[in-house]
């Protein structure tokens, strides 16, 4: 049996604008995708990033921008000529074809000979582990197999790049996670470059070696994950990757090389000053993520941290999720997460606590920031 | 075969589903009551006198198959029979080939557009038959507009004989009936995602081998059902063979209208009328035969 072998390339976004009738839909976007990347597009439902997609398969033109695929300008190619594999969101699997057939066809268009498309087409299938499913047709199958033959249709012309519409968004969760590690799999198998867009952002960070970050058209950040976790680069990205508990503050001053952000009459916060290039009296928006907050019951308050009253303690497998309420802030509530370490937690509904950040874990972004997301 | 049978379960069960949903619905007491004026009309204005013509042909005059011999026996009676299903394969396959065009093409447009396209398919179709005729006869005619441009460029020096020829039958039956072609092939090709015709043009094939290896094949079920009703609205064709068509274009639905109308001859108008449900129906078993083995047929089959 032969070997699948595979050289991803680079894809490379310039400046690409796209308008549907005067709505703009993708904005002054570039994107630098490494040969053998797994680069995802992350973003809610109408960011764009499907738009994004569908403009490197060729079945929408850019109304400004350049697209390349290694040094070759695909802008304006027709999509049969492009040599880019995809995968779409329902498989798009030909009905009336068996699954032999489907993976043979990208093959029968390159005028392969039928001995060299039934090899190749068998070591697909034992790739994407379907041996003995040849003659079936795609309704005989469920949706994780026809996903598996999707991918191998998509791969078995040996494209440099795979594009992959949220291929996974048909399936439920338990097989999702599978499917998640099969075609991170494939993918470092066969070294080809992925662009795959979800608006699942677990699934862009567990899967992706970057995230690409789009919102309203635009580009946010595009990064690792842990760098778009830990250093997002506006309040948009810190509040779509992971959870984030998001406070008003207004900037009153210098600590010791630390900024002050005062929450309310008794609370204060403090970051570290290469966040923040303020004015005192600024109004400013914080972002702590619920783990970097620590919750004891009250005593002295270290300096930095405040005082609250505990909302709800949950118990959620591997760590407490505590809601509390910040003293002197009607109804604002953060959330802090736990390690359970085994042990029952010491706190419940009613509890005063201490509610301590980390100086280094808090963030800071200004107000307008925060409105656009 | 056997891949064809495998193929249908689905569709069967999907079919036993929807049964069984709308038997939930109602009551089966309520579904029978609402069925019986239905039936009634049906059966009294339908399968009674089509029953009693049929049963003449073996008793006006007298008992026997008199009237079944006759017409075997008469080689005018199976060239109109023979020139019919022709006629009607012609208007068909006519048909088809104006028809597969449109429908494709009011597939593929934008939704305001292709309701244009629809409204203009489909305002013949709410036009009298007869009106229609008629319109061909005004065109056709030995001054007709076709004559009368032709003699007036110089092309030709006489007018051609155009009406009531078989041409002009076929012209004007497949004139009418070609929305019955359109329709089918519209919605089997509308049901198509897509997703497939992205993806084969992905996968590297041009735009007509995305017609010739998905939407052909997958509009098959429309192409079908297209063909099968403009054949057999052709076979039993009056309005128009009879207005448009001459001697040498008789067809049967006009013979046997001539017997009973005419000659009065019922006995022989039910013979008649036998023997083309009969050649129908075999045709239309052949038809489903030939087809089944295709996948794409199953839908409808």
């Amino acid at each position: 049996m032969r070997r699948v072998i595979l050289k991803g390339e680079t894809v490379t976004l310039e400046k690409i604008e796209k308008n549907f009738a005067e709505t703009a839909v993708v904005r002054d976007v570039s994107i630098a995708v490494q040969a053998g990347e797994f680069l995802s597009l992350l973003g809610p439902s109408g960011s764009g990033k499907t738009t994004l997609l569908m403009m490197i398969a060729g079945f929408e033109a850019p109304n400004r921008g350049r697209i390349s695929v290694g040094t070759r300008d695909i802008t304006f190619e027709a999509p049969n000529k492009r040599d880019v594999g995809m995968v779409f969101q329902r498989y798009a699997l030909f009905p009336h074809m068996t699954v032999a057939q489907n993976i043979a066809f990208p093959l029968r268009m390159r005028r392969c000979s039928r001995a060299q498309a039934r090899d190749r087409v068998d070591a697909m299938l034992a790739m994407v582990r379907l041996e003995g499913f040849a003659d079936r047709l795609p309704q005989q199958l469920s949706g994780g197999q026809q996903q598996r033959v999707a991918v191998a249709r998509a791969l078995v012309a040996e494209p440099p790049v795979l594009l992959m519409d949220e291929p996974l968004s048909a399936l439920d969760k338990k097989l999702r996670e599978t499917m998640q590690l099969e075609i991170k799999r494939i993918q470092k198998r066969l070294g080809v470059t992925v662009v795959y867009v979800t608006h699942d952002q677990e699934e862009a960070l567990t899967m992706s070696d970057r995230v690409a970050v789009m919102a309203d058209g635009e580009l946010m950040q595009v990064g690792a994950p842990i760098d778009l976790y830990h250093r997002p680069a506006n309040a948009f990205v810190a509040g779509f990757i992971g959870k984030m508990n998001f406070l008003e503050g207004e900037y009153i001053g210098h600590d010791g090389g630390e900024a002050v952000i005062r929450l309310s009459q008794t609370a204060t916060v403090k970051c570290p000053t290469s966040s923040a290039t303020a004015v005192v009296g600024q109004r400013l928006t914080v972002a702590i993520r619920p783990e970097d907050l620590s919750v004891r019951p009250s005593g002295d308050v270290r300096p930095g941290g405040f005082k609250g009253r505990v909302e709800a303690a949950l118990f959620v497998g591997a760590a407490y999720v505590v809601l509390v309420a910040i003293d002197g802030r009607a109804g604002e509530v953060v959330e802090a997460r736990l390690p359970a370490n085994g042990g029952s937690l010491p706190l419940v509904p009613g509890d005063i606590v201490d509610v301590f950040a980390e100086p280094s874990a808090v963030r800071l972004f200004s107000h307008q920031q925060r409105q656009a997301a | 075969m056997k891949k064809a049978k495998t193929h249908k379960l689905p569709v069967r069960a999907a079919i036993s589903f929807t049964k069984s949903k709308s038997w939930r619905h109602y009551p089966i007491g309520l579904s029978l009551i609402l069925i019986i004026p239905l039936c009634l009309l049906l059966g009294f204005g339908f399968v009674y006198p089509v029953g009693r013509l049929l049963g003449q042909s073996f008793f006006a005059p007298d008992f026997g198959l008199d009237n079944y011999r006759r017409l075997l026996e008469t080689p005018l009676y199976l060239r109109v029979l023979g020139r019919t299903v022709i006629v009607a394969l012609i208007v068909m396959a006519a048909s088809l080939a104006l028809g597969y065009p449109v429908a494709l093409a009011m597939a593929r447009l934008r939704r305001d557009l292709a309701g244009v396209v629809m409204a203009c398919v489909l305002l013949p179709l709410w036009t009298s038959a007869l009106v229609r005729s008629y319109a061909w006869i005004v065109i056709l005619q030995r001054r007709g507009l076709v004559n009368d441009a032709l003699l007036g460029l110089g092309v030709i020096s006489e007018p051609l004989k155009l009406i009531y020829t078989e041409g002009a039958v076929i012209l004007a039956m497949t004139h009418v009936l070609v929305p019955f072609m359109i329709l089918p092939i519209f919605g089997a090709i509308r049901a198509i995602p897509t997703e497939l015709v992205q993806a084969a043009r992905n996968l590297g094939g041009g735009q007509f081998t995305v017609f010739a290896r998905i939407l052909l094949p997958l509009s098959l079920p429309g192409i079908f059902a297209g063909c099968l009703m403009t054949f057999i609205l052709a076979l039993g064709f009056y309005v128009t063979p009879a207005l448009v068509g001459g001697p040498s274009s008789l067809l049967m639905a006009t013979l046997i209208g001539q017997q009973t109308t005419e000659t009065l001859d019922w006995g022989f108008a039910g013979a008649l009328s036998t023997v083309l449900l009969c050649v129908t129906l075999v045709i239309v078993v052949c038809f489903r035969k030939a087809l089944s083995n295709n996948r794409g047929i199953s839908n409808v089959a």
